[in-house]
């Protein structure tokens, strides 16, 4: 087990230096000067820009500028943003534990809207509740997500005024946020979580179970629940991963300062070292999802075993 | 992101100030600093009952869409940037309501008879939030640091060569060339006063830290999301445009970051912020008649918006040319004659922009409203003769065409603001003539890397400076009409920016606007008004000369 | 990042055994997800194909003296702000944003389909370093690797295809080359191969079979996905040019106008709704249909 999760760690570590250098690359062909862009629309004397180039390191050969980058963010710095100066490494401290908060939030509340719906549409297989969970589940997945944050906004925020209609940093600014983002995760999991539960009420020691009669929630909870809950894992972890993707839209709509935003703010500016930073971590944290996905199979399925 | 980047500026001169007009609401809004009796603050709803001796106070919450990158001035010549950090730094000198310049860390000034030397007697009582006076070696610090190459406001200093201290309380700046514009340079915030003892203890960090003698002083940021400001408790002012001499009112003034427009929207209506500044003009009108809410005009005089056209390199160096289609003047002159641009600026941007038919901004020093004699008025039946008289003649689906080639061209702007809606609007007007017109809207990053080389016919673009330097800017842009390099228009901006006396400078800016549009080399449009949404609330916002919003009276009723 | 937004995610191809269903489950959920996906689909493909002959209006004509019309018996969908009908909008509309779905998806099909066929067939060192480069490309999130793409190839409705389907490429090669290894394990490709049958030929009719089913139906949620993806992008300020009728821009520039029109973004909104329904509904018919894992 220990070795497995080194061999993991491993890989993982080779990706993340290939995503950087496909992002550094990308970056670089991309149209936009970071120095030009400091003038806004009209441009400064060449001398000047000349400088501003110098000053940014952007007047080195690629490979250099790679090798600077990769040899100082090996030690932990990760440089400073071209726009405020500030290191790179304080403002991702500072952004990502608000995305972390709100993928979070709306994992949590993902899985247990979609577990509880899903355990009650398999449990109830055929039945109208069954139908309508699953109806509401292909809804849920449809609908573009800016669109509907901007409803629960009207609704929960102009309407009602429960939540805040923008901001990162009380919980009533995370409720609405996490739900936009949530709600597709939900249907996903209200489906696989039904499947699976389908599938496990059919099996042989269910079937004993009852015979020897234990009671219904006993049965479902105690002994269907635990094993249907396997493939319900991995699409839980699965669904993590593409929240950080979500989460670029969703904090865009609610004004939430969190990765997302400041991902699309510096692509705008060109920030290179900040857009590379937000990569390599949104990255990190997709990588180590997934190692902890497989992980947790072991726990909950005694069968498999990693050498 | 559509609204995140604002940066928007001149090489020689930027724009900054104007950034807010033009990036902010993009083409959108506004009626001119022309209007001058919607900035004297009387627009600003009823005064509050004087001696009634209520508590004022309040936390002020401000929406917009940028993102600010730093605070520092030396740093950014960003417009979100530039609309907080000029609550926080005083300037030597400001424009004084009625035209002109006054006194503001400066009590007063003087030039030598060369032109080459300008003094600047400083006031002796002022001081920073920090405690530290304003004096000389304070000033000259600021003008050294602002002086670096890698400074982005630096080019705006012209021909300043040095600042020196001549005494505990006067600085003297030493000039390359007379240069006429200075006061208009020292005016903007960019060059806003710092501490220097906060400069040296927080260094890069200034930008987060910063420490000037403001009205206002920084209390929290949270990046991306929220800048609380604090009133200074040292602050005093001589400003006439304000009733309050001392600290600002407001409890709190914080600037909160939404990215998207919609939201913002939500945030007003349910009180979650209470004022939006830049909304385009589309948005702000759906307020006007509201009790519960009240639209202000705010920055405004000195943008310019306009349309040019392709032009290509002379590849001797010499004087360079307009591009096909547009190197018939009887094709620009059709265009000018297709748009109806009266019906625009009512209709379309609902009055938040004055008409403006010559290249300066309609309160900027220069402007002279004749000039616009030269350029077009809106004519479909003109245009189209023209098109003909070129050889341009109806072909299918109601594209002209020539020697079989079709009239197609590509129409670029910028993707913010109203500028989609306008491109949307002119390439309808275009085509009822027989255009054949494609739109390119592009982020401000692609813009400026892909307009030089890019296949760019006709653009459209809003730019703003409060002094007529912004032609510079205009004719430094490196395409389009940026690329215009007629030699007496040259040498007519070279001479009026030295040139001290106001008359004899206005006449040389006048023949240099004659030139532009004797060649219709751009076709200007409009003068925008940035608008400000409040809630009902909000009280005592007053504006400076350019229209920026003052908030030394400003309070929030309970 | 289509996948984000899609049921395709949700593994349930690998899902063994047999399901036993009521019947109104069956009904609903198998034929009945499959005959209601497919009126959708078919719907939209209609409108795609006959919307700029249907639509009422020039969907470019605008009247500046009739902007901001509430929905009635001569603007279905009411009017934009410059006076363009929106019903004609969204039919002339239905074309390119399907459009653009399909060209992207088939971008990531059939990259994702040749790359996983080639890694899975001739496995070795090919298939490491394929993988190695699948797993990357897995690993940035999907939506923010169509940004950094846009950015480079600069905004605009045919980028944004091309973005949207360089993101969706590793989705199909993995699940291809899943495919292909398992297909390759079994007995009737062994005979095949000790018959003396060449690789193409054994590619061609013995495992290209296999994968038809599974692509089919991830492809026809991956369409899922992928309209709404362009959408966010055109959200994002990255989508199509005006004044083309696109969907997901339509409703980026609508909502601003929420509070005086709101139809202006809830009719597209809800042809992309719809649309996205039409085809998570049919992808799910076909999987019941074609999984013999899950057929009864």
């Amino acid at each position: 087990m220990g070795r497995y999760i080194a061999v993991r760690l491993g890989a993982a570590l080779v990706t993340l230096v290939a995503a950087s250098m496909l992002i550094f690359v990308l970056l670089r062909v991309a149209p936009g000067d970071p120095a030009r862009l400091m003038y806004g629309l009209t441009p400064p004397p060449d001398a000047q820009l000349e400088e501003m180039r110098a000053a940014l390191g952007l007047d080195q050969p690629l490979p250099v500028q790679y090798a600077r980058y990769m040899g100082a963010a090996l030690r932990g710095d990760f440089g400073r943003s071209y726009r405020s100066h500030e290191p790179v490494g304080s403002m991702i401290a500072e952004r990502f534990p608000r995305t972390l908060r709100l993928t979070l939030a709306a994992l949590v509340i993902a899985t247990v809207v979609g577990v509880a719906a899903g355990v009650a549409a398999g449990v109830r297989r055929g039945s109208w509740l069954d139908a309508a969970t699953m109806a509401a589940a292909v809804l849920g997945v449809s609908v573009p997500s800016f669109w509907f944050g901007m409803v629960l906004i009207l609704v929960f925020a102009v309407g009602l005024g429960w939540f805040s209609v923008a901001g990162s940093s009380t919980w009533r600014d995370v409720v609405l946020p996490a739900v936009t983002l949530g709600i597709s995760a939900a249907a996903v999991i209200a489906r696989v979580t039904r499947a699976a539960m389908v599938e496990v009420l059919t099996q042989d020691y269910i079937r004993t179970a009852r015979v020897k009669g234990l009671a219904e929630r006993v049965v479902y909870f105690r002994h269907a629940l635990k094993n249907a809950l396997i493939p319900v894992v991995s699409i839980v972890g699965l669904q993590m991963g593409y929240m950080l993707s979500g989460a670029i839209v969703v904090e865009n709509v609610f004004g939430y300062a969190g990765m997302g935003q400041l991902a699309v703010y510096a692509l705008n500016t060109r920030d290179y070292p900040v857009i590379q930073a937000v990569v390599l971590v949104s990255t990190t944290c997709f990588i180590l999802v997934n190692l902890a996905v497989d992980l947790l199979y072991t726990l909950l399925d005694p069968r498999i075993r990693y050498a | 992101m559509r609204a995140f980047l604002r940066t928007r500026g001149a090489a020689a001169l930027l724009l900054v100030l104007a950034l807010l007009a033009l990036a902010a609401c993009g083409g959108g809004s506004g009626t001119g600093g022309g209007d001058s009796g919607s900035q004297d603050g009387s627009s600003a709803g009823p005064a509050p009952a004087p001696g009634s001796g209520e508590e004022k106070g309040g936390t002020l919450v401000i929406g917009r869409t940028g993102g600010v990158d730093s605070l520092d001035p030396a740093r950014t010549i960003a417009g979100p940037a530039h609309e907080v950090f000029r609550l926080i730094f005083d300037t030597l000198v400001r424009r004084s309501p009625g035209g002109g310049f006054e006194g503001d860390l400066a009590e007063r000034w003087e030039v030598s008879d060369d032109g080459l030397a300008w003094t600047f007697y400083l006031r002796q009582d002022r001081v920073f939030s920090s405690g530290n006076p304003v004096n000389a070696d304070a000033v000259v610090f600021s003008f050294q640091r602002m002086m670096s190459p890698e400074v982005p406001a630096a080019a705006f200093l012209g021909p300043v060569q040095a600042v020196e201290k001549v005494d505990d309380h006067t600085v003297r700046f030493i000039l390359a060339e007379p240069f006429a514009l200075l006061l208009d340079i020292l005016s903007t915030e960019y060059f806003g006063i710092v501490d220097p003892a906060a400069v040296e203890e927080y260094g890069d960090d200034f930008g987060r830290k910063p420490v000037g003698s403001g009205p206002f002083v920084l209390k929290e940021w949270v990046t991306g999301e929220r800048i609380v400001l604090e009133p200074n408790p040292l602050y005093r002012t001589s400003r006439s445009d304000v009733e309050n001499q001392g600290p600002p009112h407001l409890d709190q003034l914080i600037f909160r970051e939404i990215p998207q427009v919609e939201t913002q929207l939500a945030g007003l209506r349910s009180g979650e912020i209470n004022m939006i500044t830049g909304l385009p003009a589309e948005q702000a009108v759906l307020f006007e008649n509201d009790p519960n809410f009240r639209v202000l005009r705010g920055l405004g005089g000195i943008s310019i918006a306009y349309l040019s056209f392709g032009m290509v390199p002379a590849e001797d160096g010499g004087v360079n040319t307009f591009k096909p289609p547009f190197d018939d003047i009887r094709v620009r002159q059709a265009v000018a004659h297709a748009v109806d641009m009266d019906t625009i600026v009512d209709t379309v941007l609902y009055g938040y922009a004055t008409r403006n038919k010559t290249p300066l901004p309609t309160g900027v020093f220069g402007y002279d409203p004749s000039l616009g004699s030269l350029v077009p008025d809106y004519d479909p039946e003109a245009a189209a003769r023209l098109l003909d008289e070129a050889g341009w003649t109806m072909g299918p689906g109601g594209v002209r065409q020539k020697d079989g080639r079709p009239l197609a061209i590509n129409f670029w702007s910028l993707n913010m603001g109203s500028a989609p809606q306008m491109a949307q609007i002119i390439q309808n007007q275009l085509e009822q003539v027989g255009f054949d017109v494609e739109i390119t809207l592009l982020d401000v990053a692609t813009y400026v890397s892909q307009a030089p080389t890019g296949d760019l016919d006709l653009e459209m673009l809003d730019q703003g400076w409060p002094a007529p330097n912004i032609l510079n800017s205009i004719v430094g842009l490196g395409w389009g009409v940026g690329l215009y390099n007629n030699p007496d228009l040259l040498d007519l901006l070279a001479r009026a920016q030295s040139e001290a006396d106001d008359a004899r400078r206005a006449a040389l800016y006048r023949q240099a606007q004659e030139v532009l549009l004797k060649d219709l080399a751009l076709v200007p449009m409009y003068t925008a008004t940035v608008p400000l949404v409040t809630r009902a609330e909000v009280q005592g916002i007053k504006f400076d000369a350019l229209g920026g919003p003052l908030f030394h009276d400003a309070y929030v009723a309970p | 990042m289509s996948r984000s937004a899609s049921l395709a995610g949700d593994t349930a191809w690998t899902r063994p055994g047999a399901r036993r269903r009521g019947r109104l489950y069956r009904l609903l959920g198998g034929s009945m997800s499959l005959a209601l996906g497919g009126v959708l689909v078919g719907l939209f493909v209609l409108m795609a194909l006959l919307g700029p002959y249907l639509a009422p209006h020039d969907p470019l004509a605008m009247d500046l003296s009739a902007r901001f019309q509430k929905p009635s018996a001569q603007h279905w969908a009411g009017t934009d702000q410059f006076g363009r009908d929106v019903f004609s909008r969204i039919l002339h509309g239905a074309g390119t944003s399907l459009l653009a779905a399909v060209t992207a998806e088939a971008i990531a099909l059939a990259a994702g389909t040749l790359i996983g066929l080639l890694s899975g067939y001739v496995r070795g060192r090919f298939d490491l370093v394929v993988q190695r480069i699948l797993e990357i490309l897995m690993a940035v999130p999907g939506l923010l690797l169509a940004v950094v793409i846009v950015a480079v190839l600069g905004p605009g409705l045919q980028n944004v295809m091309i973005a949207v389907g360089l993101a969706g490429i590793p989705t199909y090669a993995r699940l291809v080359r899943g495919q292909v290894l398992a297909a390759a394990e079994q007995e009737y490709v062994e005979a095949a191969r000790a018959m003396g049958a060449g690789s193409r030929r054994i590619m061609l009719r013995h495992i290209m079979p296999n994968i038809v089913a599974p692509v089919l139906v991830v492809g026809t949620m991956g369409l899922a996905g992928a309209i709404q993806a362009t959408a966010a992008l055109s959200y994002l300020g990255m989508g199509a040019q005006p004044p083309d009728p696109v969907w997901g821009t339509m409703v980026a520039e609508a909502q601003v106008f929420i509070y005086n029109a709101w139809w202006l973004a809830a009719a597209p909104g809800a042809a992309i709704a719809l649309a996205v329904l039409g085809f998570n509904l049919l992808g799910d018919g076909l999987r019941d249909v074609l999984d013999p894992r899950t057929r009864r």
